[in-house]
């Protein structure tokens, strides 16, 4: 068998091609407010595998349905076997990225499990699927919990600081385990920025928050603890940006900051200003 | 009741670049304040304290400096009731009680801090270290430790059969070793209570019968870690789930010949 993702001990739905032709489309929509966090379905509860779904239906089998948040070390999970699900989390619990996990579970032990469509590498074999053995992996989602979040606020401002740095000199170092991307300017180089920042601001973008943002894209995963992840994600997320370029999302994210750079220097060149 | 403040970004940045100086990094090792004033640019929070600060216990023998995480993870998370989880995830709440209210604590708990990582590490708190920036925090980890394991039964009653006249019964379990508590706070399921408080209670008992504990508790986590890739057991009822933890202890302690004491 080909493209197989995690090696298990019986056929698991939607894990590499064990039973081929199939693939969970779910959806989750949620809204938060500081006391609460309202997640329910947009699309219904089904693997499409008339087998899985009927254990579900038969109570051999159900949805488990895991929410995960690295910041605040909190984990839950809930068993349903309804179609349309709907449950409230605590509000103070979370805050940072939500990882919402989904896959359907035996709830009792199954013998001779033998899904319809079996890849033909496993021929005629059947299965003892223990308690809480995976039947069918579901589709992993996201969404940022971020309660001081300010959507007014240019997406850069709530996700970049440039601070001074302890060095002298040299290039400047970018901090991503905080809750901002910290970027530390040298003594010399942060003297320079704190005069002229307001003055061409374009400039000083192309030349620090592009390859810092970039790089931060790049390592986005890594750091889903940290504020900035999910603010970043989130406004890629708006402008249907990808991550598989980083250079180019983070020029997206700036609004084409070069371009703007070259108007900023005509415009100050034409006034004979510098 | 009174009101904790914390420091402000630009202070938690100051203080944590300031570490490059060896001399501002000896402040951590041989002063008995914090040198550097806090004052400018606190932020009030909603967070209320106690009236009174507790008075955390450390021995002065090196080999016995934890022996009281338990009881100062108690007085911690009495000191600070009502933190919420977002709350506590706050690292500048963290450092301002290291370099304040438990500064000297701290220095007694955590006596090597002679390099910068270790001082980063146990007065600060770096958010992208994952799970393990909890239990580095010289109070945060006390904190979140009692959190964890706190009358488990009141936050879920399937826990009520655990149920104990003291609250912090599984507290005191997860930080009676060091390594229990790393491998709770530092393995993914650890943050699922009924896994967290089966896995403690387990290890508990088997403990008491073994000769080397740490040796189990490190084996029970990379067994139940694989076994997890295959097999949801916080799906699992409590007593299921207690069962299946029990017999996997049960079997890596006799496979590691590490039975002192009869086991049934």
């Amino acid at each position: 068998m080909k493209g197989a993702q995690v090696s298990y001990p019986h056929p698991v739905l939607c894990n590499g091609d064990d039973i081929p032709g199939f693939k969970i489309d779910l959806g989750f929509e949620y809204i938060i407010t500081d006391e609460k966090i309202t997640l329910k379905t947009t699309k219904r509860l089904s693997t499409r595998h008339t087998g899985i779904d009927n254990l579900i239906k038969d109570g051999a089998a159900k949805w488990l349905i895991r929410i995960k948040c690295g910041r605040t070390y909190m984990r839950e999970i809930f068993l349903t076997s309804v179609e349309d699900w709907e449950e409230v989390l605590s509000g103070p619990d979370y805050e940072g990225t939500l990882r919402i996990e989904t896959e359907v579970i035996a709830t009792e032990d199954i013998d001779n499990y033998q899904p319809a469509g079996l890849h033909e590498d496993y021929g005629d074999a059947d299965f003892n699927i223990q308690a809480g053995g995976i039947l069918a992996i579901g589709p992993n989602l996201s969404f940022t919990v971020d309660k001081t979040y300010d959507p007014l606020k240019a997406p850069i401002e709530s996700i970049v600081k440039i601070v001074q740095g302890s060095h002298l000199s040299g290039p400047f170092k970018t901090l991503l385990e905080d809750d901002f991307i910290i970027v530390k300017l040298s003594k010399k180089h942060w003297a320079e920025y704190a005069r002229i920042r307001d003055r061409v601001p374009m400039i000083l973008h192309s030349a620090i928050a592009v390859p810092v943002l970039a790089k931060a894209i790049s390592k986005i995963e890594e750091h889903e603890t940290c504020l900035w992840s999910g603010r970043l994600g989130r406004a890629m997320a708006s402008r249907g940006l990808s991550r598989e370029d980083p250079l180019t999302a983070a020029q997206d994210l700036l609004d084409d900051p070069l371009t703007r750079a070259f108007e900023e220097l005509n415009t100050r060149l034409d006034k004979g200003t510098s | 009741m009174q009101i904790q403040k914390i420091i402000n970004q630009r202070t938690y940045q100051n203080i944590s670049d300031a570490l490059d100086d060896e001399e501002r990094l000896n402040v951590y090792l041989s002063e008995e304040k914090f040198t550097e004033s806090l004052e400018y640019g606190l932020l009030n929070t909603t967070i209320n304290l106690s009236d009174k600060v507790p008075d955390l216990v450390v021995s002065r023998e090196r080999e016995k400096v934890s022996a009281n995480d338990a009881e100062n993870a108690i007085l911690i998370y009495e000191y600070l009731i009502g933190l919420s989880r977002v709350q506590a995830a706050d690292s500048r709440l963290w450092t301002t009680l290291t370099h304040t209210t438990f500064w000297s604590y701290c220095q007694g708990r955590w006596p090597s801090a002679n390099t910068k990582n270790y001082v980063l590490d146990h007065w600060f708190e770096l958010k992208g270290k994952g799970l393990g920036a909890l239990r580095r925090n010289a109070i945060s980890r006390l904190w979140w430790a009692a959190h964890l394991t706190v009358a488990p039964w009141e936050k879920n009653t399937n826990l009520e059969v655990f149920k104990s006249s003291d609250r912090y019964k599984y507290t005191k379990i997860m930080l009676s070793q060091q390594q229990t508590f790393q491998d709770i706070l530092e393995r993914e399921y650890g943050s699922n209570l009924n896994m967290r408080i089966c896995i403690l209670d387990s290890l508990d008992r088997f403990h008491k019968k073994v000769s080397n504990k740490d040796e189990l508790t490190k084996s029970v986590a990379v067994k139940l870690t694989l076994l997890l890739k295959s097999r949801k057991l916080d799906a699992l009822s409590i007593d299921e789930l207690l069962q299946v933890i029990d017999q996997l202890v049960e079997k890596l302690a006799k496979k590691l010949n590490l039975i002192t004491a009869p086991t049934a």
